[in-house]
């Protein structure tokens, strides 16, 4: 079958004061009807701005090559007319800053029903039927009142929540959560997180969780890409991800992350260094600064990301004992 | 004597209600009653969602916002009744690292002056030789190159600059050092290179340290002791073991299912998601604050609020019902979307 979303070579530049910056470089990925694929990186990474870059929300500075299909339509760099009529009807996004996403000075409800009446020419009636519909089923508390309110009268978890209502009203074929849970409390987290996997199971849409956080991919999704300097590093089902991780990187990072059954008593593996300037990467692979499994090609040659078993790939040329 | 002892800690902070003919002050209930102690050496976890008064719990020890009522006892001595210049004396004893190290870094000073300063103000006698030697041991402590002493704060990573601010609190040797979220802000790879940093210079330094996060598992891995917050109250506070192992309270069994579930790969286990949101602390619900998401209120928590029950040595918990939810596993509610 097609996939909904097909990627390929997918390349972002920004032209900064002294220079440009390659903040992703060759990212090939699919994203199936029904699937849920995570972005696995952290800032700096390039996960983003790949995905702003398909929705055409690039900064001014920014230009993005390669290609992009949707449905079978190439939307890279397409006309703003055509990316409008795709926009917040096929492919919505839910940001991570829901503060910045919701327009300050209109209602809660007005910023809903506007989104309905563009995208669906639906009457005004409906689209506020529709969009207490969506809330409740969001479990937000008092939908009709809340509707007359201004964002800054809602906590956090509420706004985040209306930002995840915005992007389903239309009944998109795909969502593009950006760090959906990020800004949220641990308890308002689990929230959005159960609701985001029951959207998954319940409906065939697809989602593209960006994120930080192994505990999130692993609760939502199927697959999982993982992301260094702009580029994939390694790619596969989130099964394997966790269990033979491939990468260095990968390993590191599932390593670093505290779990709750870490030793106090020991020290947490930690990934040594930082992450890479953009703008003066080094010439063979960019994580071989701080890999512990590097060997001297690595610092020559940058691996390409290569095939490791079914289903798996990684950039990397030291082989991993199965 | 313990180190510092808080007792029955009160801020209300006025906010003011506009009106267009009369203007009324309200009071936002950010810390309501607090009591604690902490002992030399130890590292006590507070963890809470945001708007939980944990913040401002911190703020209050250090004297850096006023108080409504209560004590709190440093060695015995009531900080809230000293003089400023009393109290400035003291703030060489007790020290906070503050969440965005961008932010409480002076973007002109070098950090090399930065870390110095404190000796520069507590210790005027101090030649500048040893000065610039204290401040180079104290680089190296915390993983700086003493060679980047000339550079600034932007010139940093977030974790160098995070760094740079615990040296900053650690080079006057103090009791105590209270952290307030130190790695929230900071990457996944940079938060374990932190967090193994505070735990080193935690075990070296002998200081007591207050811990303040919502990131449960750096919580467990740093402090023997954890206390746990909901709208500016205890609802409780144990060993770090007891806590984890025999969560007593309904908001803690909730936190921790919500992490366990998440970071483990298994997936069986079912979640307990709280239904709603925090109240505001403007408006705090009647009786227990809790009640309005609590799966197992009843008429009781509605009326009275539960004190803080001694349940075991050192285990505290404010809840009516501890005792029947000791036995029944964690009740589970399930969000029904779509």
């Amino acid at each position: 079958m097609r996939p909904l979303l097909r990627c390929e070579d997918l390349n972002v530049r920004f032209n900064v004061r002294g220079g440009v910056v390659d903040a992703v470089s060759n990212v090939h990925l699919t994203v199936g009807r029904g699937e849920c694929l995570g972005v696995l990186g952290e800032s700096g990474s390039g996960k983003s701005q790949c995905f702003l870059a398909i929705m055409g929300l690039l900064s001014r500075n920014g230009s993005a090559s390669g290609s992009v299909w949707f449905d079978g339509r190439e939307i890279l760099n397409a006309p703003r007319k055509e990316l409008d009529r795709i926009r917040g009807r096929s492919i919505a996004m839910v940001f991570q800053d829901a503060m910045s996403g919701l327009t300050p000075f209109m209602r809660i409800g007005d910023q809903l029903t506007e989104v309905l009446v563009e995208h669906m020419g639906v009457s005004e009636h409906d689209a506020r039927k529709r969009s207490v519909e969506v809330l409740e089923i969001l479990q937000f508390p008092q939908p009709r009142r809340r509707l007359r309110m201004y964002p800054y009268e809602l906590s956090g978890g509420m706004r985040q929540r209306v930002m995840i209502a915005l992007a389903l009203l239309c009944k998109p074929e795909l969502i593009i959560a950006d760090e959906p849970t990020t800004a949220l409390d641990a308890t308002i987290q689990a929230q959005v997180l159960d609701f985001l996997g029951g959207l998954k199971r319940r409906t065939d849409t697809s989602v593209v969780i960006i994120t930080h956080d192994f505990g999130v991919a692993l609760e939502l999704c199927d697959r999982v890409m993982v992301m260094y300097a702009g580029r994939v590093v390694e790619s596969g089902s989130i099964a394997d991800i966790v269990s033979r991780p491939q990468h260095p990187y990968t390993q590191a990072l599932f390593q670093a992350t505290l779990g709750m059954d870490a030793d106090p008593e020991r020290d947490i593996p930690t990934i040594p260094g930082q992450a890479p300037d953009l703008q003066r990467l080094p010439a063979g692979c960019a994580f071989a600064p701080r890999c512990s499994q590097a060997i001297p090609r690595c610092h020559q040659l940058r691996p390409e990301l290569k095939k490791r078993f079914d289903g798996h790939m990684a950039a990397c040329f030291v082989e991993q004992r199965q | 004597m313990p180190l510092l002892e808080v007792e029955n800690l009160r801020v209300h902070l006025p906010v003011r209600q506009p009106h267009l003919f009369r203007s009324s002050t309200a009071y936002l209930r950010a810390v309501d009653g607090i009591s604690f102690r902490l002992d030399a050496g130890e590292t006590l976890g507070i963890v809470g969602e945001s708007g939980c008064g944990k913040s401002t719990l911190c703020r209050a020890i250090m004297q850096l916002t006023g108080i409504s009522s209560g004590k709190v006892l440093w060695s015995g001595e009531n900080l809230p009744d000293l003089s400023q210049q009393e109290m400035d004396r003291k703030r060489s004893e007790l020290q906070m690292v503050f969440q965005d190290p961008t932010a409480s870094l002076n973007p002109r000073m070098t950090i090399g002056s930065a870390i110095g300063e404190p000796l520069t103000v507590f210790r005027p006698d101090m030649d500048q030789g040893s000065r610039l030697q204290a401040v180079q041991e104290m680089m190296q402590a915390v993983g700086l190159p003493p060679e980047l002493a000339n550079r600034y704060p932007h010139q940093f990573s977030g974790g160098q600059c995070q760094r740079v601010a615990i040296a900053r609190a650690m080079i006057l040797k103090p009791k105590l050092v209270v952290c307030d979220e130190p790695v929230s802000a900071l990457d996944v790879s940079t938060q374990a290179q932190i967090v193994n940093l505070l735990k080193k210079l935690q075990k070296n330094s002998g200081a007591a340290f207050i811990f303040v996060s919502h990131d449960l598992p750096a919580v467990r891995y740093m402090c023997t002791r954890i206390m746990v917050m909901y709208l500016g109250k205890v609802v409780e506070i144990a060993t770090r073991d007891e806590l984890f192992e025999n969560p007593r309270h309904p908001y803690t069994r909730a936190l921790l299912s919500a992490v366990r579930h998440s970071r483990q790969a298994g997936r069986e286990e079912a979640r307990i998601v709280l239904a709603g949101e925090v109240p505001s602390p403007m408006d705090p619900p009647s009786g227990c604050a809790f009640h309005t998401r609590c799966p197992h209120a009843s008429q009781w928590c509605r009326k009275e609020a539960p004190l803080l029950d001694e349940i075991s040595v050192g285990h505290q918990v404010a809840c009516h019902y501890w005792n029947d939810l000791a036995a029944e596993e964690p009740a589970v509610r399930t969000a029904s979307p779509v």
